[in-house]
């Protein structure tokens, strides 16, 4: 036998095929994030600095991306300095209506 | 060298694919950096990027084989990472991939059972084509979607549950312009990886639903030959397939275990994170990390912004350059700025010995002062509470 891997081509018995996020999609999106905390914000990445802790600013842009879907993999790729932005680009995953 | 009842010395080394990295945006080109480092560090956790050189690879028996989704949920403190003797693996192939290309890749499978040992249990052919698209953005990174998730997810499920598989390969059959300019670039050690952006995303979606290692191989034909190509392109002309090193990386890449459901399983309380001492020795977590190295312009990653604030060295790496344009300073991470990654591990080196970095540099600037704390308000009195937290004299 050449390829002696087993495999699953064929379903083992006839159950139906399970339906796993038979809709899912994956979108790129981009977003501009706000890196500067709120007055009220205390996680503030150096004393004196009104920049968002980094670790703070992960959170805030994982719950802006909550709103386009799962997100799957993102990065900030620019900070805007005149604007105090964070430049995101993402893929998210989302059910298809 | 660590001393007894000492925590073993963690580091972290990240270079993000699909960003044009100078050093490891190719063939697994990065490899000697993570070889170097794990002579100096006890525990190495990397990503496939690093450590994936298509036919070539190098086990290190103190690194750590983390896919980019999990090292994220790791560096936040969501997952641990439990290591593992090996792991059975399954392979997913894309229905898009043709006979011929789907035998080289079982081959390669087959040779990585007689050759290496390693347990490879089944494989599956997708229910439908997955059909990869890639893009490039305006920042220059590559991406990519797929318009069939749910068919991976589909073949996936089926391994774990009928085989019992613990970690997954996936090849997917990749567009190819063999005239395209970006490719061209590519091998010629130039530009971004143009396949790896989506590469990435097809991994996440897997580690993400069903939180076991996994890696992914592109399935591509072979490339005519070019004597100019670059030698940190080079690993990925020699043969048929890129599945030898993720095969390798997945044997023994350590289970993700979810920090909430551990501790359930425990009956114990949470564990602080900022104490920097792991209670279950079986398991790496997030505080015991004591270096993250990224290069310098990629600090906007959510592994490193993670760990930025945990880690006692936060190491940027100025040469190797990226598209990307986020430094540690435009987020307000204290960082360890160095030129090469040889001082980078000389870095590290130094903090082993209990050697302040600064001791090294010709210069040593002065004991900065911290100026002197403002009087304590009255807290029984709420009209004398300060506008703000911190003062900022």
């Amino acid at each position: 036998m050449p390829v002696s891997l087993v495999s699953l081509d064929k379903p083992k018995d006839s159950r139906p095929k399970q339906k796993v996020n038979r809709k899912m999609q994956t979108r790129l999106i981009t977003l501009q994030v706000p890196i500067q905390a709120p007055p009220s914000e205390l996680r503030s990445a150096l004393p004196g600095s009104d920049l968002l802790r980094s670790d703070a600013l992960r959170s805030h842009i994982e719950t802006q991306l909550a709103t386009h879907g799962d997100p799957l993999r993102w990065a900030i790729t620019a900070i805007d300095t005149d604007s105090q932005t964070a430049c995101v680009e993402a893929v998210v995953t989302a059910i298809a209506s | 060298m660590t001393r007894p009842g000492q925590t073993p010395h963690t580091t972290v080394l990240i270079i993000p694919t699909g960003i044009g990295a100078t050093i490891g945006g190719y063939a697994g080109d990065a490899l000697p950096i993570a070889r170097t480092l794990a002579s100096v560090t006890d525990r190495l956790i990397t990503h496939p990027n690093v450590l994936n050189g298509a036919q070539l690879y190098w086990p290190l028996p103190n690194a750590y084989y983390v896919e980019g989704y999990g090292l994220d949920q790791f560096a936040a403190g969501r997952w641990a990472l439990r290591p593992v003797h090996q792991n059975p693996i399954g392979l997913v192939i894309d229905q898009g991939v043709e006979d011929d290309l789907r035998w080289r890749h079982l081959q390669a499978a087959d040779a990585a059972r007689a050759t290496l040992g390693l347990d490879i249990r089944a494989h599956i052919v997708t229910d439908m084509p997955l059909e990869i698209t890639l893009k490039t953005t305006d920042s220059g990174a590559s991406w990519g979607t797929l318009a069939n998730p749910g068919s991976l997810l589909r073949a996936t499920e089926r391994l774990m549950a009928e085989a019992k598989v613990r970690a997954i390969a996936v090849v997917a059959r990749f567009p190819e312009d063999d005239e395209s300019e970006q490719l061209a670039a590519y091998r010629q050690g130039q530009g971004v990886d143009p396949l790896a952006g989506a590469e990435a995303v097809i991994s996440h979606l897997v580690v993400r639903t069903f939180k076991i290692p996994c890696a992914h191989a592109p399935a591509l034909s072979p490339l005519p030959l070019d004597p100019k190509i670059s030698a940190r392109s080079a690993a990925e002309e020699i043969g048929y397939t890129f599945l030898s090193c993720v095969l390798a990386g997945l044997s023994r890449a350590p289970q993700f275990v979810d920090r909430q459901t551990k501790d359930q399983a425990n009956d114990r309380p949470m564990q602080d994170l900022d104490t920097g001492f792991s209670r279950d020795l079986n398991y790496i977590e997030a505080s015991a990390v004591d270096a993250v190295v990224v290069p310098q312009t990629a600090f906007g990653g959510s592994a490193v912004m993670s760990l930025a604030q945990r880690a006692a060295q936060v190491i940027a790496v100025r040469e190797n350059t990226t598209t990307m344009a986020v430094t540690p300073a435009d987020l307000g991470i204290q960082a360890i700025t160095v030129n090469t990654y040889l001082e980078a591990v000389g870095a590290i080196a130094a903090y082993k010995a209990g050697v302040a970095h600064s001791a090294l540099l010709p210069h040593i600037p002065p004991i900065p002062q911290i100026s002197s704390c403002p009087p304590l308000p009255d807290l029984r009195s709420p009209m004398s509470a300060p506008a703000s937290g911190f003062a900022s004299g």
